[in-house]
């Protein structure tokens, strides 16, 4: 993450050389970056994916550390600056995507503005004019520049300072008891140093195949005409939240509610190492965080790919109803057959060591794997539960069914196979 | 190819180095204005030539070397070449 905020920072500079944060010229120095600089088109991209990583690198940060119980007891400070962080990353997605001033951004970010005006009494009148200033598009887009490229960096740089100065007083956390064994230290230099050399090598490497491969295209240039034949869409990382807001009982006044829930998930979140206190800090024996976090983290890929697949449409509460009740129905199923299985696993049966072994070596793998039979039945799901609505193409209905069967049965044989030898390795000598 | 084996390490190296140069040089003189995309995709070659000799180099944090890695990037690597000459 900290290679991707340095690639942002580098690339971001370059391309204030040339950038202009004002209505007129905002699209038009943005499109001279892209096709006049040479390597703009680069350097514009590699911005862009760096974004994307950064926010993705966060998100998986978090989860991450949500299931090895990072939050922890002396951790807990380190997590909520770890949370503020992720709020400031995401600050930076909202600010950076209207700065291009195109149709998509500008419709998006109105919408996202326009939202802020329903908090209620004088919350909504502040946090409007906090984030876009009297309300003209130039105060608004000079709002989101100045965010974009003076606050939000200064903050992310002192709450990172924070968190560097946290992990050197409290060290990196210890891995459960299950998922990897034997630790020995690293020394900073050379060791450390030319791990992290290498992956950001890497990193950086990957960015520019992927830039180069999918070079970045900017859409229209934001004006009135434009902007009433084309439907908003916020960029991938706000979907969830774009789909949740579609919901038919948070249209209108009704966002009002939306607009309370969702903070208060965050709230949760952020202080959530005050209400886990518990020292266990193994899968196995946490099941109510792990499926409640397991629940959260399938929630966020089924409505991020459903937003993408339903853009601009209402979604019935019948709808909103079985998919998200639907998800969550179906990861405690899982995780309830997950954590009894693990109850009867015995040493025994639980196959031989080099198994269990195996298993845990292809952890990461099995972790993809797994992922993309969640985003597999997230779409199969939703779109299972689209045409059952508009009872239509029974073929297809049949089809979406069989692939959501499909990618539950694996995801339940992957689960099975990690908790057995999970156990194993924790009870075998 | 065992990558615990010094020999084999050292012959890996003097190839990587050798292409790390080649590319280096080839990127000094060529025309950006007129050879951007070819540039952005040797650039990535050269950051993962970097990157593989760098984990042959440095001891592997997670115990021996692992050939799958080593054969990811030389993947990764022909993945790079083919984006600049194709």
């Amino acid at each position: 993450m900290v290679v991707a905020f340095f690639v942002q920072g580098i690339t971001g500079v370059l391309m204030l050389l040339y950038y202009v944060p004002s209505v007129d010229q905002a699209y038009s120095s943005t499109l001279f970056i892209i096709e006049n600089v040479p390597l703009g088109w680069l350097i514009e991209t590699l911005h862009l994916y760096s974004a994307y990583a950064m926010v993705l690198l966060a998100f998986m940060h978090l989860t991450r550390q949500y299931f090895v119980s990072a939050q922890k007891r002396p951790r807990e400070l380190m997590w909520v600056v770890g949370m503020l962080m992720g709020f400031v990353v995401l600050a930076f997605g909202l600010t950076g995507y209207l700065l291009p001033w195109t149709v998509v951004s500008k419709s998006a970010t109105d919408v996202a503005v326009g939202m802020l005006g329903f908090l209620p009494g004088q919350l909504g009148a502040i946090a409007r004019f906090l984030v876009a200033g009297s309300g003209s598009d130039a105060s608004e887009l000079l709002r989101f520049f100045a965010l974009h490229i003076v606050a939000l960096p200064a903050v992310l740089l002192i709450l990172l300072g924070v968190k560097m100065y946290m992990f050197e007083v409290h060290g990196a956390i210890e891995s459960p008891a299950g998922v990897r064994s034997g630790t020995r230290s690293v020394p900073w230099f050379p060791d450390a140093l030319l791990y992290l050399t290498m992956i950001s090598s890497v990193f950086i490497a990957f960015l520019l195949a992927a830039s180069v491969l999918f070079p970045l295209s900017l859409p229209p240039q934001f004006s009135p005409e434009t902007a009433a034949s084309f439907t908003p869409q916020p960029d991938w990382y706000f979907l969830w939240l774009y789909q949740i807001l579609k919901f038919v009982s948070f249209e209108g006044t009704g966002i009002i509610y939306a607009l309370v829930a969702v903070p208060i998930i965050f709230v949760v979140m952020t202080l959530l190492p005050f209400f886990d206190k518990g020292k266990e800090r193994r899968l196995g024996q946490r099941p109510v965080y792990v499926t409640i976090g397991v629940i959260m983290v399938a929630e966020l890929i089924v409505l991020t790919i459903w937003g993408y697949m339903t853009p601009g449409q209402v979604i019935s509460d019948l709808q909103a109803v079985l998919v998200i009740g639907g998800t969550a129905l179906v990861v405690v199923i899982l995780s309830w057959a997950m954590y009894r299985r693990r109850k009867q696993v015995t040493p025994a049966s639980s196959s031989s060591g080099s198994l269990s072994a195996a298993v845990l070596e292809r952890f990461p793998i099995l972790a993809i794997v797994f992922v993309l039979l969640l985003a597999m039945a997230s779409v199969t799901i939703t779109s299972s539960v689209d045409l059952v609505s508009s009872s239509s193409n029974p073929l297809l209905l049949a089809s979406s069914l069989v692939l959501s069967a499909f990618s539950l049965y694996f995801m339940v044989r992957i689960l099975r196979a990690l908790v057995a030898a999970g156990s194993s390795r924790v009870k075998s000598p | 190819m065992n990558l615990n084996e010094a020999g084999t390490r050292s012959l890996a190296s003097a190839a990587l180095v050798t292409f790390l140069a080649v590319v280096a040089v080839y990127l000094w003189f060529i025309d950006i204005l007129t050879m951007q995309k070819q540039f952005g995709a040797f650039l990535a070659a050269e950051l993962t030539a970097f990157a593989m000799l760098l984990y042959l180099y440095g001891r592997p944090i997670h115990g021996e070397f692992k050939k799958q890695w080593f054969l990811a990037g030389c993947l990764f690597l022909a993945f790079s070449l083919a984006l600049a000459i194709l």
